[in-house]
């Protein structure tokens, strides 16, 4: 077995089994342990049902009598191959920050779409949110395939559906398996039922997804989250999100613009000649340089220019509008930076996917939007196609969050 | 990175956001496994030596072996440790055999916010995990309470990315698990590979252990022969028994957990 956890988002439709589908793979991975399988059964007697699959799940007491998922939830079980985190999201409107937060997470994605219901509403929310964070391993289960008869004709029908679905978001074609998750057919083995299917079981195809190596990405990028004094030593701590850095390396500090060398590395009180992209590591200077939370170490040969503008994509989640012309403040790794909303060139309704207005004044609640975005703080921005933590951020306000997106391309 | 690395990573991530959000931090410290494993990645993460302080909710009816190994590592660490306890209610007489749920929310979850309250803590660290029990699977890596510790699970805020959520409103704080993502056999294999000491309790004595330990009264050992850290993890790979199965008040209702936990439980 390979030393990793994949993370798993399961997403779909109201009703249409995706806490069914965990509570199966669950069950047939023996990841249960035995007075779980005895609680499950007092409680279905309390609601007076058969021992729902379900209820692995979902825990709260609301989700229970509701039969619905309202809160995101992390699950594990391992296959041959591997660790697997499940992330079970909720399918209801109400709770998408749920599935955004259980989503935002994940490496890879199972879209779970009920063979007599189709594509909905739901499904094509969480399809665009997929896109949306550039979630790119999914893959699609058509569940309750019993309840068509293991129709292979029924199937057909809905596959159509999907591959249009995710032509319409420009998205590759995900594999798509014929499945039943109350039965287990095709779930952890293949289903004798469904025998004209030619792809793989789920866990086979889950198995079968390679992450890609992020430790290959040139230009070192590290922003600074902290600077301690420790035996009356100045250490200043953050995360490489990029790249690589050695003793004696020359660095800009951002958006400043000032030059730095590094004296020393220290990984969790270990000194270190190097260290690489996810390390989480102490720096020392070999000059006193002004340094503070949200300023970023750069690569001296190849630091990035200061964006102007940046277009970027954004989900928009409190009742509140966003107007243009409005200035937001963005968190963007432990950057604080203020902008103004340039031009809203694009408001989508993610669950149509149609067009509400180009050129829009307001994004609303629940709306996807495309927009231009003005600096009026210098800050380090990059794609989120080439480093996602520089690309990716949130706005608040004293009342919370308000949205999030990531930047699409950049202005210098 | 080892997968171990990857939780190691993370966790001192969020320990370091936190205690960069907001300063005015304390480590709660139940001398578990867990919250030791807590202990040392803060050590780690603060380069030896923790800037805030580490806080003991007692009980008074702790094993006596873990009132032994708090004085030993509070001293061996130098740590700032505040111990707290409900003395009203250990007055008047409070124990489990009054009612599980009752002595809980009592002399911990009174005893945390009396704390909360004296020392004006805006976060506090907490070892729980994902994987110990179905409520805490839906917590956030920073979770606010209000002023009454209540935590709303019906209505949390999204928590995108590692963009955690720090902004307070009046009264609140937040609670931040930064162990969130590890499994059991996890903890196990990096307080192997760390070295990091824990209780004797959860070793094997007379085909028993202690797989979760708090307090004496309400935790019952499991049949083990596991005296030793590479054959607990050998156990729990093969085991089919819960970790908390041993605890009291779990069993007691289903809903028992959640209806603490909204309560300000941890």
């Amino acid at each position: 077995m390979k030393d990793e956890t994949l993370k798993v988002a399961v997403c779909g439709h109201i009703d249409h089994g995706k806490s069914t589908l965990i509570g199966r793979l669950l069950l047939d991975t023996k990841s249960l342990p035995r007075n779980k399988l005895k609680e499950l059964d007092i409680i279905a007697k309390a609601f007076g049902e058969e021992a729902q699959l379900a209820h692995l799940s979902d825990q709260l007491k609301e989700e229970r009598e509701r039969r619905i998922t309202i809160e995101t939830t992390q699950i594990f079980f391992k296959t041959s191959r591997r660790s697997y985190c499940l992330i079970d999201t909720p399918g209801h409107l109400e709770f998408i920050r749920n599935m955004l937060t259980g989503t935002s997470q994940a490496d890879a994605a199972v879209l779970v779409v009920d063979i007599h219901e189709g594509v909905q509403d739901q499904t094509r929310r969480h399809a665009y949110l997929l896109k949306f964070l550039s979630l790119c391993h999914i893959i699609v289960v058509v569940n309750k395939m019993d309840l068509a008869q293991y129709s292979k004709a029924e199937f057909k029908k809905i596959e159509e559906q999907i591959l249009a679905l995710f032509s319409e978001l420009q998205m590759k074609p995900p594999p798509i398996i014929p499945a039943g998750a109350k039965r287990g057919e095709n779930i952890s083995r293949p289903s004798k039922f469904m025998s004209w299917h030619r792809g793989p079981y789920l866990l086979k195809a889950l198995d079968g997804l390679t992450l890609a190596d992020q430790s290959a990405k040139p230009a070192f990028r590290l922003p600074v989250q902290d600077i301690y004094k420790v035996h009356g030593e100045e250490i200043i701590v953050g995360k490489i999100v990029c790249g690589r850095i050695r003793e004696g390396q020359k660095i800009l500090v951002l958006p400043q613009g000032r030059p730095a060398v590094i004296k020393t590395i220290n990984l969790f009180g270990k000194k270190k000649k190097s260290a690489a992209v996810d390390q989480n590591i102490g720096l020392t200077l070999t000059a006193p340089v002004p340094i503070e939370r949200g300023n970023v170490f750069c690569e001296a040969e190849a630091s990035p220019h200061l964006p102007q503008n940046f277009r970027g994509n954004i989900f928009w989640l409190h009742s509140s509008e966003l107007a243009e012309g409005q200035t937001v403040e963005l968190r963007c790794a432990t950057q604080v930076l203020r902008c103004t909303v340039a031009k809203i060139m694009e408001a989508v309704d993610p669950a149509h996917l149609t067009l509400v207005e180009k050129n829009a004044s307001v994004l609303k609640q629940n709306q996807a939007g495309l927009i231009e975005f003005t600096l009026l703080t210098a800050a380090v921005l990059e794609k989120h196609s080439d480093i996602p933590e520089l690309g990716r951020y949130t706005i608040e306000t004293d009342a919370g969050l308000f949205g999030a997106g990531t930047v699409l391309s950049l202005t210098t | 990175m080892t997968s171990l690395e990857k939780l190691e990573n993370k966790s001192i991530y969020i320990l370091r956001e936190a205690y960069s959000r907001f300063r005015n931090i304390a480590l709660l410290w139940s001398i578990g496994k867990d919250s030791t494993t807590l202990l040392w990645l803060c050590r780690k993460a603060f380069f030896g030596q923790i800037p805030f302080p580490v806080l003991h909710i007692d009980t008074s009816y702790k094993f006596k072996e873990i009132y032994r190994f708090r004085e030993k590592y509070a001293a061996a660490w130098d740590l700032n440790l505040i111990v707290e306890k409900n003395e009203t209610a250990l007055d008047q007489g409070m124990n489990h055999t009054v009612g599980k749920f009752e002595c809980c929310n009592s002399l911990k979850t009174q005893s945390l916010k009396q704390a909360i309250k004296k020392y004006d803590f805006k976060a506090l660290l907490l070892g729980i995990r994902r994987d110990e029990h179905g409520i805490r699977a839906k917590e956030r890596f920073f979770s606010p309470r209000n002023a009454d510790q209540r935590w709303n699970y019906g209505s949390q805020p999204a928590e995108l990315w590692d963009l955690y959520q720090t902004r307070l409103e009046n009264d609140q704080h937040v609670r931040v698990h930064p162990l969130l993502g590890w499994r059991e056999i996890d903890v196990w294999n990096y307080i192997q590979q760390e070295k990091i000491p824990v209780p004797d309790l959860y070793f094997a004595t007379n085909k028993k252990r202690y797989r979760s330990i708090g307090c004496e009264p309400c935790c019952n050992p499991v049949a083990s022969q596991a005296n030793s850290l590479s054959k607990i993890i050998r156990e729990l790979k093969t085991t089919d028994t819960a970790e908390r199965s041993g605890r009291a008040q779990d069993k007691e209702d289903s809903y028992n957990m959640q209806k603490l936990r909204s309560l300000g439980y941890m």
